[in-house]
């Protein structure tokens, strides 16, 4: 099972951290409320371990928005949260004054964008500071349950055992609406990131350049 | 599709399809110059071609600065990460105007185009669509299905509250926020407990099937006061998302009327108790005065006479004590009346050693117009009986029994038996006469029955015209 030591999640989550911060800028304009994401955790676990989690205890309907992205690395990337969240989302991206018959009909297309903007966030600030250049899809929305979802490929079929997997806790004031952002990688594609991430270690370290073994 | 020859499409054709297409498209270089910009996009800004190409796209739209697309923009070029900006949460982004005049509604996507020749940057391609057709007729079908749906809703009496699952107020009828005392603007966002208070968990789990779809509980007015009500729920689903709707019916007044009605029934029983004991009470104030007038008589036909009638005064006495000492007012229980007449038919006597009555009774209820002459006619074979019993000791069993449809009341002694020429049709005794008049008028046949020994009597009374149910599956 291959793993992030922990520098190299240290630096990953520090990535995802400015990528989700980005992001949650755009959301407080967006609900015009004040939004917090945070990445409490990153973790590369097999697909199945993830679907396990998912499943485990709480709401085991989810809405996802997945991305898929390609280049140095590639996979496919999903902002995931329970379904009983969904309609809230929506209601505080759009503002209370509409009717939940409005609320639903606005619902897809209004999760797609705030999913495109998390993700976007995300993956722009990977790409950015690992100088590498990510074709990305566009979004598309899903729902399901876990395993329904962790085994979407969108236009790109990604054959993927492994799942980066973080929690993010979105909080919009009030409302508490927490969500998942998975980037689901082969091994190749990991491995991949994995050096990128060494290269990016280096560069703002310069000393840890040279040493690149295991501790 | 970067690596294709250039000349593959003739840049004619290229441009004639950019020209009709239906969808407004613009190119932005790296520094966010137009680059292309199709002839939709200038009927849509009322910029020519020529004024668009080549300036700065915040130029063209100043109100676009740090916002959605602008960003979006930034993004796309810096690192390809491709956006789409929905006209649900940008409903007029670009500020474009439909050929009428009216304001569009559009969708944008934008997303990164690679340059034909790699020494230029990147390239933006933003892409319009104008979905103002579908978003009215949207709202038009939301109109008409609103429409119909608060013609029922609004009108209804009973507050109607819709949550999702988790039991946030998505939604609230007028009758709602009258009875609550909230507008739908402070309502909307909040827990269910805003109205609910402590039974909001009745909200979130499912009923029960003793529940029957709905059980009470005790909101909470806006003002703090508890408000008792029916709730009925109901969970749904719309693409995928949970709601849960309830009628809220508010109970207060039904509570009231009921525990009224309870008093008042209380107080009727309690009436009648006491108009049962006092006509009993009057009864055996009748009685005693008989009894009374008894002591001054010497002819023996005379006080025969008096004691019948303090007999039947007695019998009517009775099934009046029985109604108030019990909850039911419109019936008796003939087993337990019978055994009491028994025992004051025997106190009356003054000498038990010279009788024995038993009394063989299925429970069987009576209603009063059934019980009060049926008790006159034992009270009068009964009598009879032992005023002809002779001098052995003497047993008399009355028996009651339900058989085939019909109540069969029997009377039978141990005596000498009915004179040979007995006939219930030529007799002259009073008691007789009275047997059969009221036999007669409870719907009933009396007739004599063969005895090896001793006389028996019997009343069968269709139990139909007794007023009993038939028992069930007879």
């Amino acid at each position: 099972m291959m793993d992030l030591d922990e520098l190299e999640r240290d630096a990953l989550t520090e990535l995802l951290n400015m990528g989700v911060s980005r992001a949650a800028t755009f959301l407080s304009k967006m609900v015009s409320d004040q939004v917090a994401l945070s990445v409490p955790l990153v973790s590369i676990v097999e697909r199945e371990t993830a679907i396990e989690a998912f499943s485990r205890g709480g709401p085991t309907q989810f809405v996802a928005v997945g991305q898929s992205f390609q280049g140095r690395f590639s996979g496919r990337a999903l902002l995931i949260f329970p379904e009983v969240n969904s309609l809230e989302l929506v209601r505080a991206a759009v503002g209370d004054g509409y009717s939940l018959e409005e609320i639903v009909d606005l619902e897809q297309e209004a999760l797609t964008e705030m999913g495109n903007v998390i993700l976007n966030g995300c993956l722009s600030m990977i790409a950015n500071a690992l100088r590498e250049s990510l074709s990305i899809s566009l979004p598309s929305l899903l729902r399901g349950d876990g395993r329904t979802i962790l085994y979407s490929h969108g236009d790109a079929e990604v054959p993927s055992d492994h799942v980066l997997l973080l929690y993010i806790d979105f909080s919009i004031r009030s409302r508490a609406i927490r969500g998942y952002i998975a980037l689901l990688m082969d091994l190749p594609s990991l491995t991949a990131l994995r050096e990128l991430i060494h290269r990016f270690i280096a560069g703002m370290v310069p000393e840890a350049g040279h040493d690149k073994s295991p501790r | 599709m970067t690596n294709r020859p250039a000349d593959a499409v003739p840049p004619e054709l290229s441009s004639g399809i950019l020209g009709a297409l239906d969808v407004g498209v613009m190119v932005l270089d790296s520094r966010r110059c137009v680059r292309l910009w199709s002839a939709w996009m200038a009927r849509a800004t009322g910029r020519p071609v020529d004024e668009a190409v080549g300036r700065n796209f915040l130029d063209l739209f100043p109100e676009a600065r740090d916002s959605r697309i602008d960003l979006a923009v930034g993004d796309a070029l810096a690192t390809g990460a491709p956006a789409v900006l929905s006209h649900t949460l940008n409903r007029h982004l670009l500020g474009l105007t439909r050929p009428n005049g009216q304001p569009m509604v559009h969708s944008t996507t934008v997303r990164r185009l690679d340059p034909g020749a790699p020494e230029e940057g990147p390239l933006c391609l933003v892409q319009v669509v104008d979905v103002t057709p579908a978003a009215e007729r949207d709202r038009q079908l939301r109109e008409r299905r609103e429409a119909r749906y608060r013609a029922v809703v609004d009108t209804a009496r009973d507050a109607i509250v819709t949550t999702d699952v988790a039991g946030t107020i998505q939604w609230l009828n007028r009758a709602a926020e009258r009875g609550f005392g909230y507008t739908t603007d402070e309502a909307v966002g909040q827990p269910i407990s805003l109205i609910l208070g402590e039974d909001a968990g009745r909200w979130l789990t499912p009923p029960g099937p003793a529940d029957e779809g709905s059980c009470e509980v005790t909101g909470r007015r806006r003002s703090g006061d508890a408000v008792a009500l029916e709730l009925s729920l109901a969970r749904w689903m719309v693409e995928g998302s949970g709601s849960i709707t309830g009628i809220l019916r508010d109970i207060t007044e039904r509570r009231r009327v009921q525990h009224e009605l309870q008093r008042a029934l209380e107080q009727k029983s309690l009436l009648l108790r006491e108009v049962n004991h006092r006509v009993k009470n009057s009864l055996h104030l009748v009685s005693s005065l008989l009894q009374l007038q008894l002591r001054g008589l010497s002819d023996p036909e005379l006080r025969h006479q008096v004691q019948d009638a303090i007999g039947r005064i007695q019998a009517i006495a009775q099934v009046h004590s029985r109604l108030y000492q019990t909850e039911r007012f419109e019936t008796v229980e003939l087993a337990t009346y019978l055994e009491a007449l028994c025992d004051d038919l025997v106190s009356a006597s003054g000498d038990s050693a010279a009788f024995r009555l038993r009394v063989e009774a299925d429970p069987v209820e009576l209603p009063i117009d059934t019980a009060v002459p049926l008790g006159l006619i034992a009270n009068e074979l009964i009598t009879n009986a032992i005023k002809h019993g002779g001098d052995r000791p003497l047993e008399v069993v009355l028996s009651l029994k339900r058989d085939a449809g019909r109540l069969l009341f029997t009377v039978s002694d141990t005596g000498p038996g009915l004179p040979p020429d007995f006939t219930l049709e030529a007799t002259r005794s009073l008691g007789m006469r009275i047997v059969t008049t009221l036999s007669r008028q409870i719907g009933g046949a009396l007739e004599v029955l063969p005895a090896a020994r001793g006389a028996s009597f019997r009343v069968a009374i269709p139990l139909a015209e007794a007023g009993v149910p038939e028992p069930a599956g007879a």
